[in-house]
């Protein structure tokens, strides 16, 4: 009850995972031209003047990671990018298969082999969060807790948000979509981002913003920014919430659906359940479903981030276990 | 000071200070203290606890010690809050049958024998209800609830609304502020803020006390014949009154002791059951008696004024003064198996685990004489009991002996269909 060893492995992986993701390029003096992922198909003619047709190789690894791997670690970083922006910039430009291929496979496999796990374990953005949310606690100041229409609000506005991203970098692949719409919407999920923001000021990579481009609607230029202000305050807001912007984040909404299902499977043996809702409290995610089931052994659900927070302090022993294929990985 | 009871009416307390009753309990504590010791084969390191009953040692030293002493009820007073503020908390929930009848003077007849013999120690004077500065009493069940107001005619008491499900999205938020709003009277009273540190030090002893506690039930799982049910029994509710490191060292004692006495083996036991519904509450042990005398023995129970009390702790999610609040809302709340609560799974699928984790015979189901809510449960209990082939035997009665003989017969019959 005193030793959380959970807590603290996840701490350890979750540095691990931050410095690697984010400094990674200069601690492992790794070199952007050295390391090939997957080469790109640089001969179609049609993409030329596009990203996927001119690789700029900035990063070692030209491929992108469930987690936000944000593309704004810039020279630092490992990775090209987080999944929403391989799924925004993609959706944009349609490259053809075989070049999309490679990632579009790690991509799925990372998501089915390991669902939020990547946001609990390894996303360095979440990490953040929760560091925010521990500075807090060092003060002893009290935290904030959701009011459950505020929970709601917040999960719907995910999902709403994460179509609409989707949907928007879509949308403005279509060729009668007016250029003062296509350029602000370009990587709509970059530009609202609270990451856009949070990791340039780690890692010291420059960004623009501009609230007005030749020929762009000022308009919306200026909305995604209040967007972009929004997210962020509520990204901050995770020093008295607990990872507040994660309960909206859109690459956690995508990563969500593959949490039932993933080879990963949190269960629970609801007789040895003192229904003591210790896991209710400690759940990051303010989600009471681990809690709640007293008859279903799994209780994987969409919003878990799969930290294991409540296995770990859950006071029954063996009422709560993680597997991983069917072998029990973590045990309560 | 301020108490949750209004006097405009005001009612005279009536005292009936008794030599005669108080030597009465004492003698009771004494003759179950001698039954107690002549078990054979009985860990010496039980009679620490027992001196908690058969003296009245922990009394003086409560009226010696400048320390504010709370007295509390059932299972939902967060103590390591009192801790925090360096009151001693004492359960004042009694087993007593003497102060029944002074306790009639005042109450109706009509209601549970527990919340009489409780009342009655304010009416005959002389014990740990005495000694509190103050009471605080959680609304429970009707009559704990009505009791409150009998009791402001002797003492302040607090009342700590107690909400009537269990439903974490509805009731958490309005517990989390009556335990805010207990600390806040606290503060008021001992004229000190909450002091994080304190908090933090009470809920970790606690939860030392907790796995003191779960190392116990674990070795009398393994050897149920370790220890009898009477003692175990005793162990725990000496913690009501008992200072809590004292307890949690001599537990510690206890816990070496059975690991040296089952290196031989233990005695199997013939037949095992699990005792479950009202408190049974020092020094009533009456049907616990019956039982061993029948030859059968209780191996766990599943009780308030058992097992509950100590098998859960409170776990804040951080170590803020705020989460500790939480935690603690939680801990006095949710693991409770109250039948005041609407629903009865909680309790049924304890029993079930209880009844796997000792590989028992049969269930014990006791049912307190006038206690309407355990009564209504029982009916739930001995429906999955029955579709799980698991035998139980309902005792309904009360503080007193003059069914003894009758019960008796009722078990042994009960034995048989088991053997
Ligand atoms: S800014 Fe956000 S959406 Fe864009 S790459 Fe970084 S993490 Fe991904
Ligand atoms: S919800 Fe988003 S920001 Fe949070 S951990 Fe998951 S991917 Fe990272
Ligand atoms: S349900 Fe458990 S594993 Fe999932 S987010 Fe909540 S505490 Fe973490
Ligand atoms: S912490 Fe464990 S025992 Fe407590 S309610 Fe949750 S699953 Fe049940």
């Amino acid at each position: 009850m005193v030793w959380h060893k959970i807590t603290w492995s996840r701490r350890v992986v979750q540095v691990l995972s931050f410095l690697f993701l984010f400094y990674g390029a200069t601690l492992l003096n790794l070199k952007p031209q050295e390391i090939k992922w997957y080469s790109l198909d640089g001969k179609n003619q049609k993409m030329a003047e596009l990203l996927y047709a001119n690789p700029t190789w900035t990063q070692p690894f030209q491929t992108f990671l469930p987690g936000r791997s944000c593309r704004f670690a810039g020279t630092t970083g490992t990775f090209r990018g987080c999944l929403m922006y391989f799924l925004s910039d993609t959706l944009t430009w349609r490259p053809p298969w075989k070049v999309i291929l490679p990632s579009l496979a790690l991509l799925l496999g990372l998501m089915v082999l390991l669902a939020r796990f990547w946001c609990g374990w390894l996303c360095p953005i979440g990490f953040l969060s929760e560091m925010l949310n521990e500075a807090r606690r060092f003060t002893g100041l009290a935290r904030i807790k959701f009011p459950a229409w505020w929970l709601a609000t917040l999960k719907a506005a995910g999902y709403a948000l994460t179509a609409a991203l989707l949907f928007s970098a879509w949308a403005i692949s279509w060729s009668f979509v007016a250029w003062s719409v296509k350029k602000p919407l370009y990587l709509a999920t970059c530009q609202i981002c609270p990451s856009k923001l949070i990791t340039p000021l780690l890692t010291g990579f420059p960004v623009m913003i501009n609230l007005q481009f030749p020929g762009a609607s000022t308009a919306l230029l200026v909305t995604l920014f209040v967007l972009l202000v929004m997210f962020t305050l509520l990204y901050f807001s995770s020093a008295v919430m607990k990872r507040s912007w994660c309960k909206l984040c859109p690459g956690g909404v995508i990563l969500s659906f593959f949490n039932r299902g993933s080879f990963l499977t949190k269960e629970k043996d609801a007789l040895r359940c003192t229904k003591c809702a210790i896991c209710a409290d400690a759940c990051p995610m303010e989600t009471l479903a681990v809690y709640e089931e007293k008859s279903r052994v799994i209780v994987d659900h969409t919003q878990c981030i799969q930290c294991y927070r409540c296995v770990d302090l859950c006071p029954e022993k063996k009422c709560l276990t993680v597997k991983f294929l069917g072998l029990p990985i973590f045990k309560s | 000071m301020h108490t949750d009871f209004e006097k405009r009416y005001a009612r005279t307390p009536v005292r009936r200070p008794s030599e005669k009753i108080l030597n009465g309990m004492r003698d009771a504590s004494r003759d179950l203290a001698r039954r107690l010791q002549q078990r054979p084969g009985r860990l010496p390191g039980l009679s620490v606890f027992e001196t908690m009953f058969t003296t009245e040692q922990r009394l003086a030293e409560l009226r010696a010690s400048d320390r504010r002493v709370a007295g509390t009820y059932c299972y939902f007073v967060p103590e390591e809050l009192l801790r925090a503020f360096d009151v001693t908390p004492v359960r004042l929930c009694s087993g007593f049958t003497e102060t029944i009848a002074p306790s009639e003077e005042v109450l109706p007849r009509d209601i549970c024998p527990l919340v009489k013999s409780s009342f009655g120690s304010a009416v005959v004077g002389g014990g740990y209800l005495d000694e509190c500065d103050v009471i605080i009493l959680p609304t429970s069940c009707d009559a704990k609830t009505k009791l409150g107001e009998y009791l402001a005619d002797y003492k302040p008491v607090w009342l700590l609304n107690l909400p009537s499900t269990k439903d974490y999205a509805i009731v958490k938020p309005f517990w989390v502020q009556e335990i805010k709003r207990l600390k806040t009277k606290l503060e008021n009273w001992t004229g000190r803020k909450l002091d994080r540190k304190k908090l933090k030090d009470a809920i970790g002893l606690f939860q030392k006390r907790s796995k003191v506690y779960r190392e116990l039930y674990e070795l009398r799982r393994a050897h149920p014949g370790v220890i009898s049910h009477q003692d175990w029994l005793m162990a725990i509710q000496a913690s009501f009154y008992a200072d809590v490191p004292t307890w949690i060292a001599q537990a510690e004692n206890l816990v070496q002791e059975i690991r040296k006495a089952v290196v031989r083996p233990v005695p199997d036991l013939k037949v095992k059951l699990l005792l479950t519904g009202a408190p049974v509450i020092w020094p009533n042990y009456k049907i616990l008696n019956i039982i061993d005398e029948l030859g059968a023995a209780v191996v766990a129970d599943e009780m308030c004024s058992g097992h509950q009390r100590l098998w859960d702790y409170a776990e804040p999610d951080e170590w803020t003064t705020d989460g500790m609040l939480e935690a603690l809302a939680s801990r006095y709340l949710f693991p409770a198996t109250c039948p005041c609560f609407t629903g009865t799974c909680d309790r049924v699928d304890k029993l079930l685990k209880m009844a796997e984790d000792f590989n028992v015979d049969g269930v014990i189901y006791h049912d307190l004489r006038l206690c309407q809510l355990f009564d209504m449960e029982r009916d739930l209990v001995s429906r999955v009991l029955k579709e799980r082939k698991m035998p139980m035997l309902t005792l309904h009665t009360d503080y007193g002996q003059e069914d003894v003989e009758q019960l008796k017969t009722r078990v042994e019959a009960f034995l048989e269909i088991i053997r």
